[in-house]
């Protein structure tokens, strides 16, 4: 049989040695970003030559002579599309490729690799710069990322440029209990950003100076990245995905991929957008007519006679609306930029952005300037670079005047003499002397810069060596002046903050694919890592200024510095193996060991695997005829992930020196207790996914996951007599469990186009375990514990049952579900009980585009189910603080005499307060409308003829509509008002787009 | 091609190479253990931090300075709002709600300091044997002053029960780690044994060493002479007359001569040590809150008046009495008189004296009035009483009680402020008496026995 076969073949090769024949050189790439397509078949039709392309996609096949022009190449590639290609007599052909769908497209799973959807074992969620709806008026992607990916949360805020906290797949460490100066509280429970293969850093590290922990604020660092630059953003979710950034992946790790040019011919796109922001969900203050009638009354009750508490109370004809002096119509405004072409040799892009933005609040405002350059040269057939620089300038001016907007109501603005009125006796500052006497303003900026090289030595193998830096600078300035009540007693103070971090990474990589027997694949990478991180912070103050317009620190009449230096470096090793059998069958293992520098001699090095696999069902034979199921996937995954991000060389014994000084000699004073007990906390992750395609139109994915988070750190009390009263340690393991939902959805009805994503992600925590069963407690006022069978965001408090009709003071349930007054409750937290958690049992959100001819219409609906808030008890507390500043209108029900049935009790500042009081405790389950956009490309026959390009117009409004469950009392405050401390705002944009 | 190959290789060769030493970075901001004993510098910063912790305000800035007198009946509050130390006063601390929570944290961190240089001690590269001796004898009598705070403030005197078997304070005599829970607490009697053993191996220590600071007064240092005076006030806690006289006698006093009754006053005011100091607290350029705030109505914190049961005991022409020791300011339409022993606030106050020499004397008297030596007694007792009232009636008298109690009193107008009169009363099996004057709503009057004389030890 088999000499039959080779009789047969030597026959044709002979036909065909007869015949003329002529080689035609070709270069196979995908549509959508160009990239090379390897391994491609290619077989000219109706003859037995064929070939496959080489890794750079190229390809050289021999055609006969007879089929120069009429000859068709027939090209395919696993999901793509098959292409027939006539000749036409061409010896050179570029061939471009359409996917079949989108299930096939490329994606990110680390800065190591890339690969195709199928191939993905583990569970990773993709946003692309589309999806991402960059034109919003948001001034950094992880708050634009709210809703969009499915068990990602993000607890965004409402102040411009601050950090945001993002939970994926819940909270991964615990909830700090304890605060301490020096110490750590507990690891970081943020993502780990990855721009480009560079790590972000993160700002604060637990072992810095005090005098840097307490006062300084810190701006995002996220926010030196540009939203219009994404490509593509991978949330990594599980161990499979993530074990291969080893002991920084234990909160998941956000990739994100930026843009670059494309061969072709030079495309230039020019972008305006601008708008208004208006607050809403404003707090309901007292006026000073109701004010001065409470303060009177607390006055009365505390048993001074009515005249003179009439007195004291101030007039009743004044009333001064803090809240509109200080807030204005905010403004939004965003020019950017951005040039990319190239040939097949060399691909570049230059994009440069400005944002300002205005908030409602006065004396706060955002600005940053971005500047991005790619280049991406094949330098010689084998070697490929890639270069890139993100020179980024950002200030934002951020006084802090809504801590002091609940001013009290009747007293005036200003005094008769046109001065800044200001109340004495309250030692608080009239904010408006703030707005124009204090300033507090960040300067500063990033540059982020990468350079890597891959040198194709074979066919399938290949070298990378990337070499990253990512700086951060930022100085904070802030003046306190003399003339109004913050700076008084020091006669105007200054500080200023420097702020300098810089780190650079280095890894070098090999990528090699064996070759085995047919119909399987394997791929191997395998690297090592350099990273280094270096902080360096400054810090000066100055008091007494003589004139109060020169306010830097020379002219002060006393200064103090203070700064501090700190430099980390980890070496990991790295590997991934992948392997698929007729691209049906897909097992891949990954791992890292990092070591890191602990101090002097000691390095600490850990471990962490994981191994995948997964099964495309519908490729299997007996699926083919389906024809409801277009996509059917498995994937399993288990694996470790780790958290080094502690300021863990504490446990180390360490002496810190002190500022002050004995006989003028400095002491050193020792700062931790050494405890060689502490081990890196590790997550053991399993993941179970499935993906299913219906009828072509849906696309579900669940992933269901369950995360150990074994030996968590905390800081813990311990007895005295060790020298010291606190130490970190391994004190409790935990579990995160819940599934990540994803349903998507398209339709076409007529030439309407909906394309519709549902996400939803379910989490439960639960503390497993906690070390001697002895649980940890905060303070009151944090309300959080360590307790076994409890969540560790759950909120701990006491039971509010009502206020006595009889005696008009609060109510609460005790340890033994009594009823006792607040008087007589034992309001020690090691007495609370669990009032809820914080973190919602689901999230998500629902996220429509539709089109229609040249229109795009776009709806962001967000979501919350569950989760907790405690509010800021200084807004209603009895009355307590009302003499010192206003407070809500909610305390207008409050209790008079007896019988009264109120939700307030009886004006006093005495009586014993709950801090952790569910009186203060509201249900987070909202819907909200985050974001309506609507778009209109200009038709082509206007714009393309007349201007030269295409033009795109939108609208945009964000936070349009709230729902909330528990809902605000008519006319008083409830949750929409109290939840965020700065002003939520409603913003309209609209801006156009031009592409040339 | 090969070129490239080489190259590719060597980086990751150099990589691995220079792993190592890249993985070895040195902190900044902090030391490690091993760093801090490298040299002589190094170690003494350890010490020279346990001196400035003693000055903190749950420390001798306040807490042990005030308490003795706050609680005897030395002191009255001059103002009935934001009173310091009140729930002190009032004898009310419990173990899980007190006001010694950050003092007994901080006097088991001393102690930790002061382990940490006794374990590593020998590390120190450049030091010779007589520094290395320093070092151990300072940490010693740190570690014994400590613990004897620790005990005197937490425990019954050691006469509370007839063999010292009650209960006491953990003593910690080497540094664990998180992982090993401290011993339970040693009896009161196992405590003073260790204190008393510390401050025998000190002062063979200090004999063989020479100075390790390059500044400051040797008295704000422990030496052999304060770690005697020291030694003298254990002993005489613990009713060991004999080691009192012994050690006490051997305290050169020609070395410590009594302030003059011409200098008195003034000798009180500054950061200057006193002729007969011992061992003092360098005040040094300190700016915030000061021991001297709480008697000086230069500052908010003002408050600590000295009663009537204490101003009444002083003959008019005495140097200390109410006419010359004292400051009257008027609070609230009513005189209060404040000692003038910590005349300077913040910046200017004076350096906290913990040992000086006529406690030495007045203790040196009470031992041999105890054993009987009544002439001895008696001298010590005139010598104190006469610097202070030159003109003062030679106190004579055979009847042994009469003498102690006499000493006792003397001791009162002596050490008033400095922190003593809980402790002797104590110590004495009295009744704690504060009168009609007492602010407090409860334990006003104490009568011995009573566990009230010891602060319960804090939890956490």
């Amino acid at each position: 049989m088999k000499s039959i076969f080779i009789l047969l073949f030597l026959l044709v090769t002979n036909i065909y040695v007869l015949a003329q024949n002529y080689t035609v050189q070709g270069e196979l790439t995908t549509i959508e970003d160009n990239t090379p397509i390897p391994n491609a078949t290619i077989k000219v039709k109706g003859t037995g030559y064929n070939t496959t392309s080489n890794i750079n996609g190229k390809f050289t096949i021999t055609v006969p002579d007879s089929l120069q022009q009429k000859g068709i190449l027939l090209v395919q590639y696993k999901r793509y599309k098959l292409v027939q290609y006539r000749l036409n007599g061409r010896t050179s052909v570029s061939i471009q490729l359409p996917k079949i769908n989108t299930q096939d497209e490329i994606i990110v799973t680390s800065s190591y690799n890339q690969k195709r959807k199928e191939e993905v074992v583990g569970s990773i969620s993709t946003v692309s710069s589309k999806e991402l709806q960059t034109y919003r008026p948001i001034e950094s992607f992880d708050k634009m990322l709210e809703g969009l990916v499915a068990g990602v949360q993000v607890e965004t805020n409402t102040e411009l440029g601050t950090p945001v906290k993002i939970n994926i797949r819940g909270q991964n460490a615990l909830t700090p209990v304890r605060t301490s100066n020096s110490t750590a509280l507990t690891t970081s429970s943020q993502p780990l950003y990855v721009i480009d293969g560079v790590p972000i850093v993160e700002q604060r590290r637990g072992d810095e100076p005090i005098a840097f922990l307490n006062n300084e604020q810190l701006l995002n660092p996220i926010a030196g990245i540009n939203p219009d630059d994404i490509e593509s953003i991978s949330v990594l979710k599980d161990a499979a995905a993530a074990s291969i950034y080893g002991a920084n992946a234990s909160n998941g790790v956000i990739i994100i991929t930026t843009k670059k040019g494309k061969p072709g011919k030079t495309k230039l796109s020019l972008g305006y957008s601008s708008g208004i922001n208006t607050p809403i969900n404003r707090i309901k203050w007292l006026n000073g007519q109701q004010y001065q009638m409470l303060l009177k009354e607390l006055y009365i009750n505390e048993g001074r006679d009515p005249a003179a508490a009439e007195l004291l109370a101030g007039p009743t004809d004044v009333n001064t609306d803090w809240f509109n002096l200080v807030n204005r119509r905010g403004s939004f405004n965003n020019y950017d930029v951005d040039f990319s072409g190239g040939n097949e040799y060399s691909q570049y892009r230059i994009s440069a952005s400005y944002l300002k933005q205005q908030s409602i609040q006065k004396g706060n405002d955002y600005e940053a300037f971005y500047i991005r350059m790619r280049l991406d040269n094949q330098l010689h057939k084998k070697v490929r670079m890639g270069i890139s620089l993100a020179p980024t300038i950002t200030k934002k001016n951020a006084l802090d005047i809504y801590g002091i907007v609940p001013l009290i109501p009747n007293v005036p603005a200003y005094d008769f003499d046109g001065s800044y009125y200001e109340p004495s006796r309250l030692g608080v500052p009239n904010p408006l002397a703030v707005l124009a006497q204090n300033t507090s303003y960040h300067e500063g900026g990033s540059i982020n810069g990468n350079i890597n090289v891959t040198y194709t030595a074979l066919k399938n193998l290949s070298f990378t060596s990337n070499f990253g830096t990512n700086a951060l600078l930022n100085k904070l300035n802030v003046y306190e002046s003399g003339k109004n009540a913050t700076g008084r007693t020091k006669n105007g103070f200054a500080q200023i903050y420097d702020r300098f971090n810089f780190n650079w990474i280095n890894f070098n990589q090999a990528s090699w694919s064996p070759k085995i027997k047919k119909g399987q694949q394997l791929d191997i990478t395998a690297g090592m890592e350099l990273r280094s991180e270096y902080t360096k912070l400054l810090r000066g103050t100055g008091s007494g200024f003589s004139y109060y317009r020169l306010n830097e620190l020379s002219s002060a009449a006393s200064q103090t510095a203070a700064s501090s230096k700190q430099v980390s470096t980890a070496v990991a090793v790295y590997g991934q193996a992948q392997y698929n059998l007729e691209s049906k069958y897909f097992f891949n293992v990954s791992g890292r060991n990092d070591a890191a520098s602990i101090f002097g001699d000691d390095v600490n090095s850990t471990t962490n695997a994981a191994v995948g696999a997964g099964w495309s069902i519908y490729k299997e034979k007996w699926m083919q005829n389906s024809k409801v199921l277009s996509n059917l996937h498995l994937r399993v995954s288990y694996g470790t992930t780790g958290n080094s991000r502690i300021g863990s060389y504490e446990a180390k014994g360490l002496y810190s020196l002190s500022t002050s000084s004995y006989n003028g000699l400095v002491g050193a004073n020792p700062t931790s207790l050494p405890n060689p007990d502490l081990t890196w906390e590790k997550k053991n992750n399993t993941n179970l996914g499935i993906d299913i395609g219906l009828l072509g139109k849906y696309n579900i994915t669940i992933d269901l996951y369950q995360n150990i988070i074994k030996n968590a750190i905390s800081l813990i009390d311990i007895p005295p007599q060790n020298g010291f009263s606190t130490v970190l340690a391994n004190v409790a393991d935990m579990r995160n469990r819940g599934a990540d939902v994803s349903i998507n959805a398209k339709h076409t009805i007529g030439k309407v186009q909906w394309n519709s994503t549902l996400n939803m992600g379910f989490n439960k925590n639960i503390i497993l375990r906690v070390n001697n069963n002895s649980s940890i407690y905060s303070t009151n006022e944090n309300a959080t514990a360590v307790k076994a069978g409890n969540s560790t965001s759950a909120i701990w408090g006491f039971e509010f049952v009502g206020i006595d009709p009889a005696t008009g003071v609060e109510l609460y349930y005790d340890g033994a579900k009594n009823i006792v007054p607040v008087t007589l409750l034992n309001n020690s937290i090691t007495n609370a009980t669990n009032l809820g958690d914080r973190l919602p049992k689901l999230q998500g959100g629902f996220i429509n585009a539709i089109t229609y001819k040249d229109f795009a219409l776009t709806i962001n609906i967000i979501y919350n189910v569950g989760g907790y808030r405690l509010i800021n008890y200084e807004n209603e507390r009895y009355g307590r603080n009302l003499d010192n500043r206003n407070q809500s209108v909610n305390l207008l029900n409050r209790w008079q005499r007896p019988g009264d049935i109120t939700t307030g009790p009886r004006l006093s500042r005495t009586t014993r307060f709950v801090s952790n009081s569910s009186r203060y405790l509201y249900n987070d389950t909202y819907v909200k409308l985050s974001n309506v956009s609507l778009s209109y490309t200009l038709p082509k026959r206007y714009s393309t003829k007349l201007i030269g390009a295409r033009i795109n117009v939108f609208a945009n409004a964000t936070n349009l509509v709230y729902w909330y469950q528990s809902k605000s009392p008519k006319d008083a405050n409830g949750l929409a008002e109290y939840k965020f401390n700065f002003p939520e705002a409603q913003s309209f944009t609209w801006g156009l787009k031009a592409n040339f | 091609m090969k070129l490239t190959y080489l190259i590719v290789l060597s980086i990751l060769i150099t990589n691995a190479v220079g792993c190592k030493k890249f993985l070895q970075q040195e902190p900044y901001n902090t030391l490690s253990v091993t760093d801090i004993f490298k040299d002589v510098e190094g170690a003494r910063t350890v010490l020279i931090n346990c001196y400035d912790d003693l000055k903190t305000n749950d420390y001798y800035m306040r807490n042990m300075s005030v308490y003795a007198d706050l609680v005897g009946g030395n002191i009255k509050y001059s103002r009935a709002t934001n009173q310091t130390l009140f729930q002190t006063y009032s004898l009310n601390n419990t173990a899980t709600a007190t006001e010694w929570t950050t003092f007994f944290a901080n006097a088991y961190n001393i102690i930790y300091a002061c382990n940490s240089v006794l374990e590593n001690v020998e590390n120190i590269s450049d030091a010779n044997i007589f520094q290395k001796n320093r070092f151990k004898a300072e940490a010693k009598t740190l570690r014994a002053l400590v613990h004897f705070d620790l005990v005197r403030i937490h425990a019954l005197m050691p006469n509370y029960t007839s063999n010292a078997s009650h209960s006491g304070i953990t003593i910690r005599k080497i540094n664990t780690n998180a992982s090993t829970p401290p011993a339970t607490p040693s009896t009161v009697g196992e405590v003073y044994t260790f204190i008393l053993q510390e401050i025998d191996s000190s002062i063979a220590l200090y004999n063989n060493s020479v100075a390790i600071y390059p500044s400051g007064n040797d008295r704000t240092y422990c030496s052999a002479n304060a770690a005697r005076a020291l030694k003298c006030r254990a002993a005489l806690y613990n009713n060991d007359w004999a080691t009192v006289i012994a050690t006490a006698n051997a305290i050169p006093a020609a070395t410590y001569p009594l302030i003059t009754n011409a200098n008195y006053i003034n000798a009180w005011r500054g950061k200057v040590v006193l002729t007969e100091g011992i061992l003092e607290l360098d005040y040094g350029n300190r700016v915030s809150s000061a021991l001297g705030d709480y008697y000086n109505n230069a500052s908010t914190n003002v408050q600590y008046a000295a009663t009537n049961d204490l101003l009444n005991i002083y003959d008019a022409a005495d140097v200390r009495s109410r006419t010359s020791m004292y400051n009257t300011y008027v609070v609230n339409g009513s005189p209060f008189l404040f000692t003038k022993k910590y005349n300077g606030v913040r910046d200017s106050a004076n350096n906290i004296r913990l040992l000086r020499m006529s406690e030495v004397i007045l203790s040196r008297a009470e031992a041999y009035a105890e054993t009987n030596n009544l002439t001895a007694a008696l001298t010590d007792l005139n010598l104190i009483k006469k610097r202070a009232w030159p003109a003062a009636p030679t106190y004579t008298s055979t009847i042994q009680q009469d003498v102690i109690t006499e000493i006792l009193k003397e001791r009162r107008k002596e050490l008033c402020f400095e922190g003593h009169l809980l402790f002797d009363i104590s110590r004495k099996k009295q009744n704690l008496i504060r009168g009609a004057e007492c602010q407090a709503s409860i334990n006003c009057t104490v009568m011995y026995p009573s566990n009230i004389f010891a602060i319960p030890i804090p939890l956490n």
